[in-house]
């Protein structure tokens, strides 16, 4: 067929391959700007992480950007300054409570709603996810209300109670993706061993997914760390977490020893972050 | 319950005293109120758009790129805003946006600009304050997206002689349309509910509802005042929210959640 094409269509060949010349050079440029848009895009993220990275090591007693000198003055700062230690064991005293509750009411809510049938199933977990949705102040505004009514302003475990509710959908999603992978027939083998109903999910479920649960905990208890909204309304003037201490002074003027504290964290929140994921990872390799 | 309650609560203390539903009409006459509220839903909105635009550019590149190493570093950089703490990010802008800041020094070293330009305590540092706290919720959901399109289809379009905008014009933005979607409207949920980038980087008389909130509780103590904005503000993100489930499905919604 072709020996009949080539004598007649000694244009078209042309024609085509100068069309496919040009679609090939519109391509080029249609990548190349995606790749510069990924790129500006990128720098924007990296840009102020890096600022603050660098300006932690300033030696010098004025903010610029970039430092004069360098030194480790605002480490020196962070530890005999006498505000962010407290802040930070604050930060703990309500970091820890937190999370344990979450685990504590996500996993068997996690594990009820796996494994029920009940039509309003879809119900709960909407609401169960709703906290990410509701517009943040509003609903601070609203609990604000609520507390003053019944008087937990400024009471710890008031704080600790709000922010359970915040940091629970992270445990319930964490779990349930882990659930989906727990064939619910190891539970049925193990009941029909003669194990008891609490005792098959005891001890088959929830130490199949015990990888899921502990990294839950962990980003349960890290985006609580970091949580600065709710301790502003509900916190009253007694409870100061991290956040609320770098928010307070970022108000009243720029503390340049912030620079350390949060360097600081973005290392050791990495490194509790590294380790959530590696032991969500084990979980699934161990399942596979 | 303990989700649900304060919300009923809100309703009760916003038609409550001193003027039961008047509160409401003594709102919207204000008009201090109502600036506060359209800056707040326009500038989340712009949020929104330029962040999910953005994010999908980015998503669509992690998404599709040959290169390894790229493709790493794109969803590194992505999460580093997760990275720092929240009030981090927000200090870093200052610092960043400052009279004498990074951004004024090289523009000024360039010659570019003559003198500083007032980049912070305004609606633009909270507009990209906010971008850079949102493009992750846009990356990520849209990268969930872009994964189900199989690239055949683009091979295809591409061999029938379709230049490589057009098909993605033609073939990716409308299959991924639900998934844009449902992810603007997350982000702009989020967006409004934001408390601490209008505060910090919009300055001390920043339009914001969330700065209006706070002040009336905590300087004016006036209650009532706060809590109609709260109520207000809930309303647009119901209104929001169920205007994009009744356009691409309650589902959709719930995936661009993460």
């Amino acid at each position: 067929m072709s020996d009949v094409m080539t004598p007649d269509t000694g244009v078209e060949p042309m024609g085509e391959v100068t069309v496919r010349h040009r679609g090939r050079r519109g391509d080029s440029v249609t990548k190349v700007i995606g790749v510069v848009v990924s790129i500006l895009v990128s720098i924007f993220l990296l840009v102020p992480a890096l600022t603050v990275v660098v300006m932690s090591f300033a030696g010098g007693t004025q903010i610029e950007f970039p430092p004069h000198d360098w030194g480790f003055v605002e480490y020196h700062r962070f530890f005999t300054d006498g505000i962010w230690i407290p802040a930070i064991r604050q930060s703990l005293e309500v970091g820890l409570p937190v999370s344990v509750f979450a685990v504590l009411i996500g996993v068997p809510a996690a594990v009820g709603l796996q494994r029920t049938s009940l039509p309003q199933r879809g119900l709960v977990r909407t609401l169960g996810l709703a906290p990410l949705v509701v517009p943040g102040v509003a609903y601070a505004v609203a609990l604000y209300d609520f507390f003053s009514q019944i008087q937990l302003i400024g009471s710890y475990w008031g704080l600790v109670l709000a922010d359970t509710m915040l940091v629970l959908p992270f445990v319930v999603i964490l779990v349930e993706a882990a659930l989906l992978r727990v064939p619910k027939d190891l539970e049925l083998v193990a009941m029909s061993l003669g194990a008891s109903r609490s005792r098959a999910v005891i001890g088959i479920t929830l130490r199949l997914i015990r990888p899921a649960i502990l990294s839950a905990f962990l980003l349960a208890f890290v985006s609580n760390f970091d949580e600065a909204v709710f301790v502003n309304f509900l916190g009253g003037a007694g409870l100061n977490t991290l956040p609320k201490t770098i928010f307070g002074s970022l108000r009243t003027g720029l503390d340049p020893s912030i620079t350390a504290v949060a360097t600081s964290l973005m290392v050791i929140s990495t490194a509790v972050v590294v380790a959530a994921f590696a032991l969500q990872r084990r979980g699934q390799g161990g399942r596979a | 319950m303990f989700l649900v309650y304060p919300l009923i609560r809100l309703i009760v203390v916003g038609f409550g005293p001193p003027s039961g539903a008047g509160n409401f009409t003594s709102f919207f006459k204000q008009s201090v109120d109502i600036t506060v509220l359209r800056v707040t839903f326009v500038d989340s909105a712009i949020v929104a758009v330029i962040s999910v635009g953005l994010g999908a550019v980015l998503a669509w590149n992690i998404r599709s790129t040959a290169h390894r190493w790229f493709r790493l570093f794109l969803v590194a950089v992505v999460f580093i805003p997760f990275w720092m703490g929240s009030v981090v990010k927000l200090y870093s802008f200052t610092v960043i946006l400052e009279r004498l800041g990074l951004v004024n020094r090289v523009l000024l070293d360039l010659h570019v600009i003559h003198s500083p330009l007032g980049l912070i305590y305004n609606q633009f540092a909270v507009i990209v304050g906010m971008v850079y706290q949102l493009l992750p919720y846009s990356v990520l959901p849209l990268l969930v997206v872009f994964n189900t399109i199989d690239d055949d289809l683009l091979r295809a379009a591409q061999g029938l002689g379709a230049s490589r905008a057009a098909a993605l014009r033609n073939i990716v933005v409308p299959l991924s349309m639900p998934g844009i979607l449902a992810s603007t409207t997350i982000v702009y949920v989020v967006a409004l509910g934001f408390f601490l980038t209008p505060v910090l980087l919009g300055g001390a008389t920043s339009p914001f509802s969330a700065s209006l909130m706070y002040d009336d509780i905590f300087s004016f103590y006036d209650f009532t005042s706060a809590t109609v904005s709260a109520l207000v503000l809930l309303a647009g993100a119901a209104l929001v929210l169920l205007i994009a489930s009744r356009l691409v499905g309650r589902e959709q919604l719930r995936r661009a959640m993460g």
